[in-house]
Order: structure tokens, then C-alpha cells, then sequence
């Protein structure tokens, strides 16, 4: 090949990149743009407007709106979850790496994660809300963070289990060497080994807990209901406002999209490593 | 029986794990399973056992026999897209871009966007009257069709906005190499060090497959 047909093609690749990101970006942008305008600015179409800010006042602070409470519920149920499912998982997966189970355990527990990838969670929530109101989960945290824990208990189990692979068996035994306890062990060797597959795990987990959308509708009201929830009632009300509804979206955007490009690096680190080892 | 210390401890860190399997995935599947045995609407104290009067009813609804076949079309329409967009963009690391964190990062976005503020983007880029799509083929001079309205383009519609809120799944699985080839590494672990996991090549392989379709699915639960 020529050293002219190489850059031609590199031409056409970065065309072609470049017109995926657009493609991708546009409804970002475009809804981004729709958040700025006055309700009349967007149904005339017009494409020079004058920014106002008055759709995120209105969203954020008006008498009626709950957007904040529903921010904050999102981020306790989101912190919550991935609290518990990285205690639960990490556990679980240093015990499946250590220990010799009996298949059925194994199995079990592999077979649960692939139940989950081929029935939608949709299918748990009938008996969920069933059971959660029996046992008055129904419209707490606690009951939503339960359900988002187990939704992503799986994933973490298995991707955790890969870092935990990782850590040398000598360091351990050098612990132990040293009179180190199982937990101290666990607390002191292993989970500093650990950290970025943690770092990793937890961020996906809350980015996963923060969007989830079919269970929280149907295991909270008004008081605990997370922003994916609150966006959707929006969509339904009489009168639908679209300029805050684009307000409302962009803003439930932020979280996740800070926390992919802050941990981005890590985020790919350890889909790799759940993929692939 | 005389276990260690550390049995022990592996036997309960693996315990909440199991319990939450039990109570939330394992109970819930059965009790589905008897829950649609009576009739009940939620609200009534009283339920009435109908046997299999809900599967009949089930079975006699249009809409419920037509969802196999629409399920189906969505599913082959929008799997077919991502692939062929996954394989392109599975393919970057090779290119040795400068900017492929960049594109990567950008092409993983819809995936960390929530369904709700997805879906109500793409119903205004399909609106038939202020539509995005309809206002750029007004521009062409060309009148557009009501999309998500017309019954023959819903499916289609419902595709292109699956296909493209999955498109960052290429660019997740190029994690299968930002640091090599993909498949073969798969074996690669088991092969160098086969004690130490005390599990045969093959089973590990195995295993690593059903990972690599768990890593995928978290993309796709919206």
C-alpha cells in the first residue's frame, strides 16, 4: 500500500468516526438546547433564541416541583445499593475464589446471572411489589435498595471475582505467615489489592441503580420515587411542558455522565476484566 | 467436623450472597408461578383461585400473540445494528487513534443515559409535525411520515432508537482489547497459571464466555 492510500484511509476513518459521534451527540445536544428555550422558541423552531434559564428555576425550585427530594432519594438508593452489593459481592466472590464449592452453589449463582440476562427484571416485579408491601418494603429505601442489589449482585459477583483472582497467592500467605486473621486478611491484603476493580464496579453499579427505571416506578410513591420515575410522570401530566421536561432530563443526566468521565478509565478497566478472564 | 478458620469464614461471606439469591430471585420465580393461578387485581383483600383460567385468557388476547412476532422483529433489527456497530468500533484500538478514549467515551454516552430521558428525545425526533427528522426531510422539499403514529414504521423506529442507545457496546467490548486481541486471552489466564484456579482449561473457557455475556448484558437492562 501507498503511503497516500494510508492516509486516505485514515481520512475515511476519521470521517466515519466522526459522523457516528454526531449522530450520537445530536439528541444530546439538541435536548440540551431545548432545556434553554421558551416553550414558544421551541414549537416556532426558530434556530437563533435567547438562552433562558427560567425551565431549570422552574424544575429545581418552583412550590410544586419535587425534583430535588426525587435527586436525593435517587442518590441515597443509588449510594445504598452499591454500598451493600460491593460488601455482599466482594465478599461472595473472594468465597467462590477461595473456596471449593459443590457445583450447585457455583452453578446456582451462575445460573442466577444468566436468568437476569435473558428475563428482563420486569418479570420479578409483581411478586417483588407483592412481597415488599407484605413485609411494608413497599415505597422505602431500604425496599428499592434491596431490589437494586439484586439486580446488580451478579454482575459484581463475577467481576469482582476476576480482581479477586488477581491477587497473588503469596501475599496472602505472607499475611497469614504473619498471624493475620481471615477478616483482617480480607481487610488488609486483599481489599487494597482490590480497589480499582472496586472503584470500578461501584461506579457502573450506581450509574446502573441511578437510571434503573422499570422496578422504581413499581416499588416506590411520591415519597421515595427516583428522578427516572419523577421525569416519566412528568411525560404524563396534562399539560406537558416540554422545555422543563428537557430541563428535568438534562439535569438527570449530570450524575452519570461526571462519574463516566471522571472514572472512565476505570469503568473500562473492569468490564474488561469481567469480560475477559 | 473440624473446619478452619478460614472454611468457615468462606462459608459465611458467601452466605448473604446466597441468602439474597434465595429470598429475591428463587422465591419470587415460584411465587410468580402460583400468582398466576388466582385472580386478583391488587386491590380486593380476597383472591379467587381460577386454575388455568389466565393462561386461557392469555391466550385468546390479540395483542399478547402478536408480541412473540414483534418481539422477535425489534430484537433480530436492533441486535443486527449493534453488532455491525460493535464490530467497526471493536476494531479502534487496532487504529492506534490518539482520540480513541475520546470516541469511546462518546459512543458509551447513551449507554449511561437514562431510558426515560432517552425515550422522550427520541419521541420528539419522531414527532411527526416539530420532529427533527421530519423538519430536515421538509428542508429536502420531501413530507416525512408520522413514524411512531404509522403502525408500519413503530417497529423500525423503536429499532433505530435501540440501535442507537446500544451503540457503546462495541466500544465497551473493545475493552476486550486495548491491550491485545480478544479471544484468545480468554484461555490465556487458565493456561499460564491452571493450578492456582484448580479448574481445567476448558471449564474456565467456559466460564470466561458466560462472563463476557454478563459484562454485556448490564448494558442492555433499560
Amino acid at each position: 500500500m501507498s503511503p497516500g492510500a494510508g492516509r486516505r484511509s485514515d481520512v475515511a476513518l476519521h470521517g466515519a468516526l466522526m459522523l457516528a459521534s454526531a449522530v450520537v451527540l445530536f439528541p444530546f445536544l439538541w435536548i440540551t438546547l431545548a432545556a434553554f428555550k421558551t416553550q414558544i422558541a421551541l414549537m416556532s423552531g426558530v434556530v437563533r433564541f435567547t438562552p433562558v434559564l427560567s425551565n431549570f428555576r422552574e424544575v429545581l425550585f418552583s412550590r410544586t416541583s419535587e425534583y430535588l427530594h426525587n435527586f436525593a432519594n435517587s442518590t441515597i438508593v443509588g449510594v445504598g445499593s452499591t454500598a451493600g452489593v460491593l460488601i455482599i459481592g466482594t465478599l461472595g466472590a473472594w468465597s467462590l475464589r477461595r473456596m471449593r464449592w459443590p457445583f450447585w452453589v457455583s452453578g446456582g449463582l451462575l445460573a442466577w446471572a444468566i436468568v437476569f440476562q435473558m428475563i428482563p427484571p420486569i418479570t420479578m416485579v409483581g411478586a417483588w411489589y407483592v412481597m415488599f408491601r407484605t413485609v411494608g418494603l413497599y415505597n422505602t429505601y431500604p425496599g428499592l435498595m434491596l431490589a437494586h442489589l439484586t439486580l446488580n449482585l451478579p454482575l459484581v459477583l463475577w467481576m469482582m471475582s476476576v480482581f479477586v483472582g488477581q491477587v497473588p497467592e503469596e501475599l496472602e500467605e505472607a499475611a497469614r505467615i504473619d498471624g493475620a486473621s481471615t477478616p483482617v486478611l480480607l481487610w488488609r491484603v486483599v481489599v487494597p489489592v482490590v480497589r480499582p476493580g472496586l472503584v470500578a464496579c461501584g461506579l457502573l453499579v450506581f450509574i446502573l441503580s441511578w437510571n434503573e427505571f422499570a422496578v422504581a416506578l413499581n416499588l416506590t410513591a411520591k415519597q421515595t420515587a427516583t428522578v427516572p420515575v419523577a421525569i416519566a410522570k412528568y411525560a404524563q401530566e396534562f399539560e406537558i411542558q416540554y422545555t422543563q421536561m428537557a430541563a428535568s432530563a438534562v439535569l438527570s443526566t449530570i450524575p452519570a455522565l461526571l462519574l463516566l468521565l471522571i472514572g472512565q478509565r476505570y469503568i473500562i478497566k473492569g468490564l474488561t476484566a469481567g469480560a475477559i478472564k | 467436623m473440624f473446619w478452619s478458620e478460614e472454611t468457615r469464614f468462606a462459608w459465611l461471606s458467601l452466605m448473604p450472597a446466597l441468602l439474597i439469591f434465595a429470598v429475591f430471585v428463587v422465591f419470587p420465580v415460584v411465587y410468580s408461578f402460583y400468582l398466576s393461578f388466582p385472580e386478583w387485581n391488587r386491590m380486593s383483600p380476597q383472591a379467587e383461585w381460577v386454575g388455568l383460567a389466565n393462561y386461557a385468557a392469555l391466550v385468546r388476547d390479540d395483542t399478547f400473540l402478536r408480541s412473540p412476532l414483534q418481539t422477535s422483529l425489534f430484537t433480530a433489527g436492533s441486535t443486527g445494528c449493534i453488532v455491525v456497530f460493535s464490530l467497526l468500533t471493536a476494531l479502534l484500538p487496532d487504529q492506534k487513534l490518539k482520540q480513541f478514549r475520546l470516541y469511546r467515551t462518546i459512543y458509551y454516552l447513551p449507554a449511561v443515559t437514562s431510558v426515560v430521558a432517552i425515550g422522550i428525545v427520541w419521541l420528539w425526533i419522531f414527532d411527526p409535525d416539530y420532529g427533527l427528522i421530519n423538519e430536515a426531510l421538509k428542508a429536502l422539499g420531501l413530507i416525512g411520515p408520522r413514524w411512531l403514529a404509522d403502525t408500519s414504521l413503530t417497529l423500525p423506529s423503536l429499532i433505530i432508537t435501540a440501535a442507537w442507545r446500544n451503540i457503546g457496546y462495541g466500544a465497551t467490548d473493545s475493552r476486550c482489547h486495548p491491550d491485545g486481541p480478544a479471544v484468545p486471552r480468554c484461555g490465556g489466564t487458565a493456561g499460564r497459571n491452571p493450578d492456582r484456579l484448580g479448574i481445567g482449561g476448558a471449564r474456565r473457557d467456559r466460564r470466561c464466555a458466560a462472563q463476557r455475556g454478563i459484562g454485556q448484558g448490564c448494558g442492555a437492562g433499560g
